[in-house]
């Protein structure tokens, strides 16, 4: 039977473009003014040889760019920072995946949204008091050091107060929950059966693990990678306070930048050579990531 | 191949007895089905002989040695789910490789293998598809083929057909049973679809509240049903219930029906009739000597096509009768009408 052409799809009219600009404006407006704005400022700045205050003499350049590719340093400190970002995305990984895991899979009811307040509770308290308590579980004769040396007599001393794992530990506490959360989510949607399927078929658990859980969970795990990854070559705060002398990152020095240097531009070039970093590791790894997802 | 023998099962959950005292010898190369109500236990009992959990008591024979506390991977069994559980993940081919990746197969052995699976469950050239480009039939044999593949000593079927229209359920039962007697292997079939489980199997057990009711070919459970509970889930029954009278039953109403049962002198029993087994006959009919005879009256005539469907009472006992379309006399509901069967066709059940 055919049907009369005028009950086909209802077709978009102009109107319905207007109403839909109506509708997203206040928002792409708002997007524009508290994003865009100051970020396309920031930009220009990049650009200036000095702070743009009435009183200094500043002209347009290149030199800011052309810092980082002349003196390794800069280079040194870029690379650091993706180490530390890929370091800390995976150690979340390894800690918050079986995490996830048992809280889909084995755990149920009540019990689940006690450990799932534990979870998110990093997320509620101030990130300053957050890594100050690190400090005191991580300095000589902290709680860390006290505790191995009663449960293993004549342990010695530990002092992880500024060197490169207290400032892993300290990230890897802050991001923890947002590969829980992606990990779990993606847990989720396994249905049972098909664990029990590849088991009946032979599989054992790491290869019911190898090849089924972790390929349907890997949309989580990459998106909270992601998520994981590039605040943390950004970071400052975590690095400076755990790390002390050993805490210098990209994410550091171009904090210096802005508050003890007054060198905007600096800053700015630097914080966009970062942005520019982590898009081309996206464009090169986007396959891997659009299949893995 | 392997028999699979079950004794003296028992499963509970918390204090809640799922199974309680299962028996069955499940032989070598038959098609047995579980047929039962939702909630009695058929799944448990499927997942306890897989191994996805163990009984309290009793034990588990698989080609004469003890499983029961053997896990499911080391079991060698196929299972076919109700959800079918193909790896969305993986091609057809990977999913249908499956069972042999995980044994170490080489390369092409599993593609030959995979090639020849494929081709008995007639989806040869499907190999690249995702299970989500599939029909729902085509996804249930890559999941039969996926169960078969490794030549396991069992196969089991947890509802493999529910999920599937009528038309195309009728032809998945077909190509089900021929692949079964191509291979061979010992099925045990889990359905709460009795013309399933009549058509498919050599063999049916009843279960219900856990318990093994009755077992037999599928001719012997729907013609001498042991209990009115049996009766009435497979296929429909009229069941009678009155006091025994001189070896024969006396309703309420008045009627004695004769069973060439022996009926417990002196108390009540049940007697189920199957509605085909009832003539509507004239007044005049002449009638075997042993014939159960009953005036009842009519209440409603459902034409189902290539049947009639009788809806009737007697006293305050429902009763149906189904006849075919070509001998269907001129009834009117609300009249009185004769009804009559053989004595043989009167089964003792149990209440
Ligand atoms: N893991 C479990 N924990 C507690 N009770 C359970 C569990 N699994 C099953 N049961 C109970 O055991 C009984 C039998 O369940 P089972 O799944 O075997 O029924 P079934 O015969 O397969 O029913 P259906 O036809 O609906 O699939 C049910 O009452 C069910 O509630
Ligand atoms: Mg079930």
């Amino acid at each position: 039977m055919a049907l009369p052409d005028t009950v086909s799809v209802p077709r978009r009219g102009p109107s319905d473009a207007r109403s839909a600009a109506w509708l997203m404006g206040p928002a792409y407006l708002w997007l524009i003014i508290t994003v865009l704005l100051p970020l396309a400022a920031m930009f220009y700045f990049s650009f200036l040889s000095d702070v743009p205050i009435a009183g200094r003499n500043w002209y347009t350049t290149f030199s800011n760019y052309e810092a980082f590719f002349q003196q390794e340093f800069y280079r040194t400190l870029m690379w650091r920072s993706l180490r530390l970002g890929a370091e800390v995305a995976l150690w979340c990984f390894v800690i918050g995946f079986p995490c996830a895991y048992v809280l889909a899979k084995t755990i149920k009811g009540r019990w689940r949204e006690a450990l799932f307040l534990l979870v998110i509770i990093p997320f509620w308290s101030n990130a300053l008091i957050r890594i100050f308590s690190w400090t005191m579980v991580l300095r000589g004769n902290g709680i860390l050091e006290r505790f191995l040396a009663w449960l293993i007599p004549g342990f010695g001393s530990l002092d992880l107060m500024f060197t490169y794992p207290a400032v892993v530990i300290g990230l890897v506490h802050s991001y923890l929950p947002y590969m829980i959360l992606t990990c779990y989510i993606s847990l989720q949607t396994i249905d049972d059966s098909l664990v029990d399927a590849a088991r009946s078929l032979g599989a054992s658990r790491l290869t019911v693990l190898r090849k089924v859980i972790l390929p349907l969970a890997m949309p989580g795990i990459v998106a909270g990678a992601v998520l994981i990854f590039v605040p943390v070559i950004g970071s400052f705060m975590e690095p400076r306070i755990l790390g002390g002398r050993e805490g210098t990152f990209l994410g550091t020095v171009i904090e210096d930048q802005f508050t003890a240097v007054f060198n905007w531009p600096l800053g700015a070039a630097l914080s966009f050579l970062l942005l520019a970093c982590v898009l081309i590791i996206f464009a090169v790894f986007q396959p891997i990531l659009r299949r893995a997802s | 191949m392997a028999s699979v023998t079950v004794s003296h099962v028992t499963k509970s959950f918390g204090n809640f007895p799922a199974l309680s005292d299962i028996s069955i010898d499940f032989s070598d190369g038959g098609l047995y089905s579980l047929l039962g109500p939702s909630g009695s236990g058929k799944t448990t009992l499927l997942r306890l002989i897989a191994g996805f959990s163990f009984p309290n008591t009793g034990e588990i024979h698989i080609g004469g040695s003890a499983v029961e506390r053997l896990p499911v991977e080391k079991r060698n069994i196929g299972m076919m789910f109700q959800n079918y559980a193909l790896f969305p993940n993986m091609s057809v081919y990977d999913n249908v490789a499956f069972g042999l990746m995980v044994r170490d197969t080489n390369k092409e052995e599993i593609s030959k293998r995979v090639g020849d699976v494929l081709e008995l469950v007639r989806l040869t050239g499907y190999d690249r598809r995702k299970p989500h480009e599939l029909s729902g039939g085509q996804r249930q044999r890559v999941a039969l083929a996926r169960a078969i593949i490794f030549r396991p000593k069992v196969l089991l079927l947890d509802e493999p057909l529910s999920a599937l229209d009528k038309a195309l359920r009728l032809g998945m039962q077909v190509e089900l049973k021929r692949i079964q007697r191509e291979i061979g292997v010992t099925t045990i079939l889990v359905t709460h679809d009795q013309e399933e489980a009549l058509t498919l199997s050599d063999k049916v057990g009843v279960l219900k509240d856990g318990k093994l009711l009755q077992e037999g070919t599928p001719r012997e459970i729907y013609e001498r049903p042991a209990t009115a509970f049996a009766a009435s889930f497979l296929g429909d029954a009229n069941l009678f219930k009155g006091r025994v009278v001189s070896g024969a039953l006396e309703l309420d109403g008045g009627s004695c029906l004769r069973s060439l049962d022996v009926l417990p002198e002196g108390g009540t029993a049940t007697c189920a009739v199957r509605p085909e087994k009832i003539s509507i006959v004239a007044d005049d009919e002449v009638l075997a000597s042993d014939a159960n005879v009953m005036e009842a009256r009519l209440d409603d005539i459902v034409f189902a096509g290539n049947s009639l469907n009788y809806l009737l009472h007697y006293g305050d006992i429902p009763l149906q009768v189904f006849a075919q379309n070509h001998e269907a006399a001129e009834l009117v509901p609300g009249q009185l009408v004769k009804l009559a069967w053989y004595a043989r066709d009167t089964i003792l059940v149990e209440a």
